[in-house]
């Protein structure tokens, strides 16, 4: 993996090309929206290219931008004007549409989850972080990451009977 | 899980190219400074008024005193001056003690035997006459009715009569000594060596028993205080509840109030009305009603209770019910002429009505079926 400098403003083009998917893809499981992923794709870009922070290694880079991720998504489903204006549900483009409609069924099974449960599985199963990357990001113990991932895991495979699990 | 699976949904879970465009095109424009927080600034800045403003509303509840059971909000702000006074501890002694000195005046410890302002009485050649006897038994030297006192009266009176019900600024009083001579009080002027006024008054008086001092305040001053102390006890209850008695002293050319008990409220209302703290003296203590025969004075030539002085140091023969009734007095208006064959009390109407005669039948006795 190529090195890039440590300290946020440099090298905007490659961090973004190596952590945009990450980003993305976390701030889509929490608000459940496209646009809502788009613009917190972008907000947090754009704090961490003004943050002028330096980061000890790719880990606290990673960690600082998952970190920075899940609290913009707060902002994001959390503002009055959003809830004033649009109901979720309501949007156009609420429901998140993959190719297969195997994808979509495991999306939406994700998306019935609770946040708690939502967002260990997320990042445990589609980033492939560790448990202890997934208590650092969610700011909680590891023992209660595993206890998610463990509810989390049965209510998934409630839904989708088993069919995509391959423990 | 379903890595494939995953691996296939992680490719789709991408920003839009328009997102990413305009990501890109944000990070090429200037950071913007974040803008100044105004709402928070002002919030903080209110608040901190708000404190700032409190706390000395928060000083003045601090004041809160119970009296008669009633809580009371002091008007007194915090660095106020205090007047001073002192302690009188019944009648058979006092104590001199100074707890509260203001700022100015007062001045520690006050002996009410050296309080009295410094006569530096002076009267050119009249100082050589020879001074009558002192006959009297009484406080001042003086009987009712003794020679030298009504020679002095009636230079007191020949003086009021040139007043003719105005008092002059010049004019602080006036007492009868030791002797039975009128001392007449005159406010300090910036010309010592100018004697036109003890001329005047010699002439008015056709040169009779009259020597002079000089004091501070005018006697018009002083009745003008006395109006404003007057007037406390109506417009302020704190005030009421601890003013026992006040009064004019001529000869120590000062008011003398008597409070039951001291506050930091009146004080601070004292002190504003004699910002020199030497024009009221104040004395803290309760007034004793009996055993007046046996007391026995701790200091000597002074009495502890208010005195009602008249000119000449002449006060109403002692009596135990009349130091009872603390009334207000204003020395100035005693005329020896006046004075009342009675004891105040004695000359009180009677407080209690007579009841309704038995045989009057006019109301109590009516029946009405009697026709």
């Amino acid at each position: 993996m190529e090195a890039l400098p440590l300290r946020a403003g440099g090298g905007m083009e490659e961090i973004i090309d190596r952590y945009q998917n990450t980003v993305y893809g976390l701030a889509l499981a929490r608000t459940g929206s496209r646009a809502d992923a788009d613009d917190v794709f972008q907000e947090v870009f754009l704090a961490y290219y003004q943050s002028g922070k330096s980061f000890r290694d790719e880990e606290h880079r990673k960690a600082w931008l998952l970190r920075t991720t899940i609290n913009q998504a707060r902002r994001v489903t959390s503002s009055s004007w959003r809830q004033r204006t649009v109901p979720l549900l309501e949007r156009e483009d609420a429901l998140v549409q993959f190719r297969e409609p195997e994808e979509n069924r495991v999306w939406e099974a994700l998306q019935d989850l609770t946040e708690d449960y939502r967002l260990p599985i997320y990042l445990f199963y589609f980033q492939e972080l560790s448990t202890q990357e997934i208590a650092k990001a969610l700011a909680i113990r590891p023992g209660a990451v595993r206890m998610r991932l463990t509810r989390g895991r049965e209510q998934l495979r409630e839904k989708l009977k088993g069919a995509y699990f391959d423990e | 899980m379903n890595k494939e699976l995953l691996d296939s949904m992680n490719k789709q879970m991408s920003p839009s190219p328009e997102a990413r465009a305009a990501l890109t095109e944000k990070l090429t424009q200037p950071v913007k400074k974040r803008p100044v927080p105004w709402i928070k600034y002002g919030a903080i800045a209110a608040c901190a008024a708000l404190v700032i403003g409190v706390f000395p509303f928060y000083q003045a509840m601090k004041g809160l005193d119970n009296i008669n059971g009633q809580e009371i909000l002091w008007t007194h702000r915090a660095g106020m001056p205090l007047h001073s006074y002192v302690t009188v501890e019944g009648l058979t002694g006092y104590a001199t003690e100074d707890a509260a000195v203001s700022d100015k005046g007062g001045g520690g410890r006050e002996n009410y035997s050296t309080s009295v302002i410094d006569r530096d009485t002076y009267a050119g050649d009249i100082l050589d006459r020879p001074q009558a006897p002192n006959t009297g038994g009484l406080p001042g030297g003086a009987y009712v009715g003794d020679v030298p006192v009504q020679e002095g009266a009636e230079d007191y009176q020949k003086l009021l009569d040139h007043f003719n019900g105005a008092l002059p600024d010049w004019y602080g009083g006036a007492y009868l000594n030791d002797a039975g001579w009128l001392v007449v009080q005159l406010v300090e002027s910036e010309d010592p060596g100018d004697k036109s006024l003890e001329l005047q008054v010699l002439d008015w008086t056709d040169g009779g028993h009259v020597t002079f001092s000089s004091c501070k305040y005018s006697l018009a001053q002083l009745k003008e205080l006395m109006d404003r102390l007057n007037a406390l006890p109506d417009s302020d209850p704190v005030c009421r509840d601890v003013m026992a008695g006040w009064g004019v002293d001529e000869e120590a050319n000062r008011i003398e109030l008597t409070l039951t008990d001291v506050n930091d409220h009146i004080l601070s209302v004292l002190a504003e009305l004699d910002p020199d703290d030497d024009a009221i003296y104040v004395q803290v203590g309760q007034r004793a009603v009996a055993d007046v025969g046996s007391r026995e004075p701790a200091v000597i030539g002074e009495d502890p209770a208010v005195h009602h002085v008249m000119p000449g140091g002449v006060t109403v023969p002692e009596d135990g019910d009349l130091i009872a009734e603390e009334p207000v007095y204003d020395g100035a208006h005693y005329d020896l002429e006046d004075l009342p064959e009675k004891l105040p009390e004695e000359m009180r109407p009677a407080a209690t009505v007579d009841s309704v005669s038995e045989r009057d039948v006019s109301t109590s006795s009516y029946n009405p079926d009697a026709k």
